[in-house]
């Protein structure tokens, strides 16, 4: 098992090569450079041309490109054109920021999402199944900027129970448990929004999933036994049906980072994906290669967490 | 005379299907006596299955419907009796073996695991006396290596194995009532003969009631005392095993019996009942074999006979037989 895990850690190395293969000659052969709306009227061509240089902007890109892995795999991901720092010192606020509004939103999406997936189908066609599978597509096409819109007016702005933007309250001057309510308080509307399209169809996967399994023969096998019902639903169905969701969820992770561009904008929230957005809008080229290698690692992890989650659940991949 | 541990009353059960209802059991009588093994035979779909998970209420929901009759355990009517009474009855005085080895397990659990559940729930069995016992009763249906296969999963264990781990699951809780649905259909010959070979035994040693499902007549000759033909949610006759084989009376047992590939002589075609078994949507006005009888008569599309009893012990549901036919 640990040299499973050992392996699959340092397959990620190739495959990041690979990425930033391909992401780097991607995002140079889109047109604009990292100066082209910073231009100054007053500025000369040749101005221009000597700010660029000094980004290295004109050498071949494969020299370009292999300056900015050896200094990848040094940890040194080069300076950002745009905030004139090191790269990783403007992302770490930022990872922080995402990984904590992405862990809350996955949190509340699988606490929420299974039990009433297993609610749903052990009362299929019944008045909750039918008032689930509406909320469910509702919280599918719903888009995410309008349900977040809605929820800063009505809630936010109309009934004042939480703020409407930021990460926490601005110059409040609290320290201890007052700073972590006052954060929490601004996380939760955030987590509704970024969580509600993945526990629409967290929940709908549960269900179908349970449904298929409730109707296995081992099912009725541990009817058999005279187990009660909650025993048959939760220990030998779920167990079951739980393998697909698993990949799922893991799915859900990438997106719930890189996706969360548009909660992040939204609530202000200072945010990795809005950071990648910025980057890519700014043709601020080593802070996308930047962000994108943390992505792709997020990516890779998650996989191999939905992997190793498989081995957990299900022994035949386990002695495989 | 032996005690009658099981009896069956007119039992009726039916599906609610988009087509319409079907009656997969009409009417269905019998009883099972202690220590002995009662066949029931039919084709697929003549009801043998329903009427086994009749008897453990586990018909499947929220389609199935017991609509009628009475079935007695010792004396109580199970159809009457709270869920959570016949859930101690399951699984702990009624056991049941399944088709199908290789499914009914649950893949994600050990076998130990498995049978110690019921261990725990019907006798409170825990921890270490739990696991004890589960190696002893693996070792009872003489599976290898038990102490080794107690913590093992259904997928490293063959069919076989896996058969025999249901039959010691059935048997953990001391059943009076074991039902086994074709318990060797999905099964090579040879690990059918070994199988079986170990339900007759343990019938003997432990004088377990069994009703054993199938649609081999090999197996019913093998293993049942008393036998029960059904066809279309019926019996059709009803006999100890010896009267079946040999003073055969309805039409269908005796088709069923000259299509088994034994009684061939060499150069003999093998004989088979012409035409399908009727649509349970429509099902003929009178006796629903008659459209495939080659003792058809004309009161046979009238009116369905019923099952009188023409030897002490013997009973058919044919118009031969009854007055008022032929």
């Amino acid at each position: 098992m640990r040299k499973y895990i050992i392996r699959r850690l340092l397959l990620i190395i190739p495959v990041l090569l690979g990425i930033s293969i391909i992401i780097f000659s991607l995002i140079h052969a889109m047109p604009g450079d990292p100066f082209a709306h910073l231009i100054d009227p007053n500025m000369t061509p040749e101005d221009k041309d000597r700010m660029l240089e000094s980004v290295g902007y004109f050498d071949p890109l494969p020299v370009q490109y292999l300056r900015w892995v050896v200094g990848a795999v040094q940890g040194e991901f080069g300076h950002s054109i745009r905030f004139k720092e090191d790269v990783l010192k403007v992302m770490w606020p930022r990872i922080q920021n995402t990984f904590v509004l992405s862990l809350s939103a996955m949190i509340f999406s699988t606490l929420l999402a299974i039990p009433l997936g297993i609610i749903s189908s052990t009362k299929q066609y019944s008045v909750f199944d039918y008032v689930a599978t509406i909320a469910a597509f509702i919280g599918l096409s719903i888009p995410v900027f309008f349900f977040g819109l809605m929820l800063i007016k009505f809630v936010a702005f109309d009934l004042g129970l939480f703020p409407i933007a930021g990460m926490q309250t601005i110059a409040s001057g609290y320290t201890g448990w007052q700073l972590f309510i006052d954060k929490a308080r601004h996380l939760v509307l955030p987590t509704l929004v970024l969580g509600l399209a993945s526990t629409a169809s967290l929940m709908r996967y549960t269900r179908s999933s349970m449904l298929e399994c409730v109707k296995q023969d081992y099912i009725r096998t541990a009817r058999a036994k005279g187990l009660s019902e909650r025993v048959v639903i939760y220990k030998h169905a779920l167990r079951n049906a739980l393998i697909p969701v698993i990949t799922v969820l893991s799915m859900q992770i990438p997106r719930l980072i890189s996706g969360a561009l548009l909660t992040e904008t939204i609530f202000v929230w200072p945010g990795l994906a809005r950071l990648s957005f910025q980057a890519i809008m700014n043709r601020d080229y080593p802070m996308i290669m930047g962000t994108v290698t943390v992505m792709s690692i997020v990516v890779m992890l998650s996989n191999l967490f939905a992997d190793l989650m498989y081995a957990v659940l299900d022994p035949r991949i386990r002695y495989q | 005379m032996a005690k009658t541990v099981l009896k069956i009353e007119g039992l009726k059960t039916s599906f609610n299907t988009t087509a319409g209802l079907v009656r997969a059991v009409d009417g269905v009588s019998f009883s099972v006596d202690e220590g002995k093994v009662l066949g029931i035979v039919g084709e697929s779909g003549c009801g043998k299955s329903v009427t086994s998970l009749s008897v453990m209420r586990l018909v499947p929901k929220p389609n199935g419907h017991i609509t009628d009759g009475k079935i007695l355990f010792e004396g109580k009517d199970l159809l009457r009796i709270k869920e959570s009474e016949m859930r101690k009855i399951r699984g702990n005085h009624i056991a049941m073996i399944f088709q199908e080895p290789m499914t009914a397990l649950n893949p994600v659990f050990t076998i130990g695991n498995q049978i110690g559940e019921s261990l725990a729930l019907h006798q409170g069995l825990t921890g270490k006396k739990n696991v004890e016992r589960c190696i002893e009763l693996l070792k009872t249906v003489e599976i290898p290596r038990p102490d080794k296969v107690v913590d093992e999963y259904p997928h490293q264990l063959s069919g076989g194995m896996r058969q025999r781990v249901m039959i010691a699951m059935a048997l953990s809780c001391d059943p009076k009532i074991l039902i086994a649905d074709e318990p060797t259909t999905a099964l090579d010959v040879t690990i059918q003969a070994q199988v079986l070979e170990l339900m007759k035994e343990l019938n003997a040693k432990l004088g377990t009631a069994t009703m054993l499902i199938t649609h081999d007549l090999g197996v019913i000759a093998e293993m049942a005392d008393d036998v029960i033909v059904m066809y279309a949610g019926k019996v059709v006759e009803e006999a100890p095993v010896v009267n079946i084989f040999k003073t055969t009376k309805h039409p269908y047992t005796l088709g069923l019996l000259k299509s088994r590939p034994d009684m061939l002589d060499e150069d003999e075609k093998l004989s088979c009942i012409r035409g399908m078994v009727p649509s349970p949507y429509n099902m003929p006005k009178g006796c629903a074999f008659a459209p495939r009888c080659d003792k058809r008569m004309d009161i046979c599309d009238e009116k369905m006979p019923n099952l009188i009893e023409i030897e002490p012990g013997h009973k058919v549901r044919c118009w031969l037989f009854e007055e008022g036919g032929a």
